[in-house]
């Protein structure tokens, strides 16, 4: 349950994503939050089998988790 | 047109310009400035803000996973200060540089979680004169008290 500086910084970028979002751009302290999140909505793999997911959906996750985390 | 507060601001910056340069300030000096900075004025946004929490984050350690925007905004803070330090030596106010500054704190939608505030939080209390911000949402004027 811990973030650093770093975390807040990704986000911050995230919350304004125009292209799809590779997995491994998630901060690390933030991925549960993502994984539950993300059940059951569609992502994208390219040839490498590289996961993918859709702006539009990163900029609501990043949205919801600032209310889940207000205070 | 600056108003007279902030023009007498400048007159004041350019004397502390003069009296302390930059040449003359350590690497300590700067990261205590950068970090008190952004701590008091983040609290103003969060008065629950602890300082020794603040610290760790700013020094990009871990804390706990809590208050997203309050940390969002020290993280702005810090930013913009480090910039202004950068250009110490030619900053001035000006409508310009305010709404560059406005604009580097407010410029991500997450800063703006929460409700418009009718009346602002008076934030400090010195030698019997408050020190703070006065925020009337409905005419978005900014009133600077005790300058």
């Amino acid at each position: 349950m811990l973030m650093n500086r770093s975390d807040i910084v990704a986000l911050k970028h995230l919350s304004t994503a125009k292209e799809l979002v590779p997995f491994e751009a998630i901060p690390a302290s933030f991925k549960d939050d993502f994984s539950r999140f993300f059940f059951g909505k569609t992502i994208v793999k390219d040839e490498f089998n590289h996961r993918f997911a859709y702006p539009s959906d990163i900029r609501k996750w990043v949205h919801a988790l600032f209310l889940k985390y207000k205070n | 047109m600056l108003l007279p507060c902030l023009e007498r601001f400048n007159r004041v910056l350019f004397d502390f310009q003069q009296k302390f340069p930059k040449a003359q300030w350590d690497e300590s000096f700067k990261q205590d400035l950068i970090n008190d900075f952004a701590f008091f004025s983040s609290r103003i946004e969060d008065p629950e803000l602890k300082y020794g929490d603040t610290i760790k984050f700013l020094n990009d350690e871990f804390v706990n996973k809590e208050k997203l925007t309050s940390f969002l905004q020290l993280s702005d803070h810090q930013q913009v200060l480090s910039e202004i330090i950068g250009t110490y030596e030619n900053f001035q106010l000006s409508e310009e540089s305010i709404k560059n500054l406005h604009r580097n704190l407010m410029g991500s939608e997450l800063s703006w979680n929460g409700d418009f505030k009718t009346f602002g939080d008076i934030f400090g209390k010195r030698h019997g004169t408050i020190y703070g911000t006065k925020i009337i949402a409905d005419s978005c004027s900014i009133y600077l008290i005790g300058l």
